[in-house]
């Protein structure tokens, strides 16, 4: 069982998301819309595993990844991005991302990174 | 056509923006493997719009077209409409860069003018081939198009004026603005669907939504 955040402004996509995630596994979600949310959830849920979209309005979530690993080094965030540049992959890596699944999410993508973040006691 | 046919819901309009969203994102990373262009784009903006108001919210997102290019294009297929790609008049010297790495064209004789416009247009097609032909996919279909035209200044509105006093009297805008980074080069893309194409894409949605319901 694992406290994991979602963070992105669609509402279809938190959905598609979760729908993910295994319902069986008695993890605890907690969802927001921008990263200044998400900084705020970060520091009152204690995730053990963000979900984080990048191009969101507001704060987007390369800031808010940047934010949260300030806030926290050894915080896991996998990011959930239509951008999947190779530039922007190198970006997120750089800035402590544990791993990139592609838009739209599929379970066993999303699964697996899951497992493997979650078995990972070291962080990034 | 009964009235809830007419709109789309907030969870279809989420939906299709999401879908925007991916389909920019393929299309992006396909002009960066071709091109090498690394492309930002901002969240897409969709709205349900009647012609008139389209123009006038393009109006408001770009007040002056004293210094702008336009490059449209048409696509068909159950998606069918246009597309509408504006620069800032002038950046096609700039992202000439990405045929012609040396320059080298500048120092023959060909006309400036001419090949700007040129680069214009080839990145225009590039650009709303690979957007349009990510989100139609997204959408399970696939669209054939015009060749790309390119229109400048003045032009712009009464082109737009044409194209939309002839469609549907409603329009279904996609926007985004992107920014080619290494270029430092910005523009609007615009889509711009007929409201006939509604039932279609209220069905394509429904079945994007499916497995995740």
């Amino acid at each position: 069982m694992a406290r994991i955040m979602i963070i992105d402004d669609s509402l279809v996509a938190r959905m598609s998301l979760k729908a993910c995630i295994p319902k069986d596994a008695g993890h605890e979600l907690k969802e927001g819309n921008d990263g200044s949310v998400a900084i705020e959830l970060y520091q009152s849920f204690k995730p053990d595993v963000t979900f984080m979209d990048l191009t969101m309005p507001g704060m987007d979530g390369i800031a808010a990844l940047e934010a949260i690993r300030r806030l926290d080094p050894a915080a896991r965030v996998i990011i959930l991005t239509a951008d999947i540049q190779r530039r922007t992959i190198e970006r997120v890596t750089e800035l402590g991302a544990c791993a990139v699944v592609k838009k739209p999410p599929v379970k066993e993508a999303v699964i697996a990174e899951l497992d493997k973040v979650l078995a990972d006691g070291t962080k990034p | 056509m009964t009235d809830s046919a007419r709109e789309l819901t907030e969870l279809e309009k989420d939906a299709l923006q999401e879908i925007m969203n991916i389909g920019f994102g393929r299309a992006a990373a396909d002009l960066a493997e071709i091109i090498n262009l690394h492309v930002i784009l901002s969240v897409p903006h969709i709205a349900v719009l009647q012609s008139d108001e389209v123009i006038r919210y393009v109006q408001e997102e770009i007040p002056d077209t004293t210094d702008m290019s336009m490059i449209t294009q048409f696509f068909s297929g159950k998606f069918s409409g246009g597309s509408f790609l504006v620069f800032p008049h002038g950046e096609g010297r700039k992202l000439l860069k990405i045929f012609d790495g040396e320059m080298s064209l500048l120092g023959e004789n060909y006309d400036i003018d001419i090949l700007e416009k040129e680069t214009l247009v080839e990145v225009g097609n590039i650009i709303i081939g690979a957007c349009v032909g990510k989100i139609a996919e997204m959408l399970g279909d696939v669209v054939t198009y015009a060749p790309p035209r390119f229109f400048s200044q003045e032009q712009i509105y009464g082109t737009l004026g044409s194209v939309l006093n002839t469609s549907d009297s409603f329009a279904i805008l996609f926007k985004t603005v992107f920014n080619f980074e290494q270029y430092n080069v910005s523009g609007y893309l615009f889509l711009v669907s007929q409201y006939s194409i509604m039932p279609w894409l209220k069905q394509a949605i429904a079945e994007f939504l499916g497995p995740y319901e």
